[in-house]
């Protein structure tokens, strides 16, 4: 082993001796004009024009994707957004990805929001459309029909109230917030009453109780 | 009154009354922490802001030297975006590369007051704008494909619907 350090070390100094005497052999101008012809080697040179083209290009590319929200923290930029009411963040979350995501990621609800977010109404639908709040960032708008579904089976006859649409399963006339606190005075079954049996009508979303309006 | 030196990132050093400089809680730190004293001759650095904005931060802080504390539940205060003075609203007329580079500052040099100002000025630049006015605004690109744009509109009911 000892004679192997020896003999590594004995290299070592031979090598560092050789590169002593070669610097001292190649003076500033030759090193120089050696670097000119390595540059100038085909495996190191290259078409400065395209590499040029290359970079405009990229250049070009970055600075579109550059925005003012670029260089903002995602925090303050959170920040704002939570100034903003359900439609508005609507709006943002179709304007590109990075506010998609960063509305679910930071779970902003508009400052109009009506959906109630503690664990007992977690899993309430609204009251209004009946769906159902998305875990993260749910800034949808409800689509609803104000007033009930006319449904008369006997001479095949049904509309919407509201908006006179025959299909049952036409989107909702009115752009509102969904709502899923259903223990208030704003309790509209409108959307949920079908007819049942003749003249009854039951709430579908809570088969428990019974619509006392006169619908027909 | 006593006064300190402020060094922006272009080597301009401004000159400022103490309390001015104190509504930045960096800067409050700063001199806390460092034990700078206040006739002390040395510019704070603060390199990650201009001299046109650290000049237009200060002239925020000069008019607002005298308001009081911002409160502290910010969670429970009513989210509104027009209760700006009149000064923020006259202040805040700027292109948007200088309101941004202001939140930028305001977020640097921790100054809530003016930071929620620029931020309540941007909320109300969305609001009621379609996506494509958005983008239009803030100069964003549209990165979804065809398909996940169909998706999110309809997700997203009435995106379009003004």
């Amino acid at each position: 082993m000892k004679s192997f350090k020896k003999a590594l070390a004995k290299k070592w100094s031979r090598s560092d001796d050789r590169l002593e005497e070669r610097k001292q052999r190649l003076s500033g101008l030759k090193l120089g004009s050696l670097r000119f012809q390595l540059l100038c080697h085909p495996l190191v040179s290259y078409d400065i024009s395209e590499l040029e083209e290359c970079e405009s290009d990229s250049e070009e590319e970055i600075l579109e994707s550059v925005t003012p929200f670029s260089h903002v923290p995602t925090y303050v930029i959170a920040k704002i957004f939570r100034l903003l009411g359900t439609k508005e963040l609507a709006a943002l979350k179709c304007t590109c990805k990075d506010f998609h995501w960063l509305i679910n990621q930071f779970d902003i609800t508009g400052t109009d929001s009506q959906w109630m977010t503690g664990k007992e109404y977690r899993s309430d639908p609204c009251m209004y459309c009946g769906k159902i709040q998305d875990p993260r960032g749910d800034v949808s708008l409800c689509q609803r029909h104000p007033k009930a579904f006319y449904k008369y089976s006997v001479i095949n006859r049904q509309y919407w109230t509201c908006c006179n649409a025959v299909k049952e399963t036409t989107e909702g006339c009115q752009i509102g917030l969904h709502n899923n606190r259903w223990a208030t005075s704003e309790f509209q079954p409108n959307f949920i009453c079908k007819p049942w049996k003749s003249q009854s009508w039951y709430i579908t979303a809570n088969t428990e109780r019974w619509c006392d309006k006169e619908h027909l | 009154m006593p006064n300190i030196k402020l060094q922006s990132s272009d080597g301009e050093v401004f000159d400022v009354d103490v309390d001015v400089a104190k509504q930045s809680i960096t800067i409050k730190t700063m001199l806390e922490d460092l034990g700078m004293d206040e006739d002390d001759d040395e510019a704070i650095p603060l390199p990650n802001v201009n001299s046109a904005i650290l000049g237009k931060v200060l002239e925020w802080c000069q008019f607002h030297k005298d308001d009081p504390p911002p409160p502290e539940d910010e969670e429970n205060r009513e989210k509104r975006t027009d209760d700006l003075c009149g000064f923020d609203i006259d202040f805040l007329k700027v292109d948007q590369g200088t309101l941004f580079e202001l939140i930028l500052a305001a977020n640097y040099l921790d100054i809530k007051g003016l930071l929620d100002a620029s931020c309540k000025t941007v909320a109300n630049m969305i609001k009621g704008k379609t996506p494509e006015e958005i983008r239009k605004t803030f100069n964003i690109k549209n990165d979804f494909t065809p398909a996940e744009e169909e998706q999110v509109r309809k997700e997203n009911s009435w995106c379009e619907e003004k």
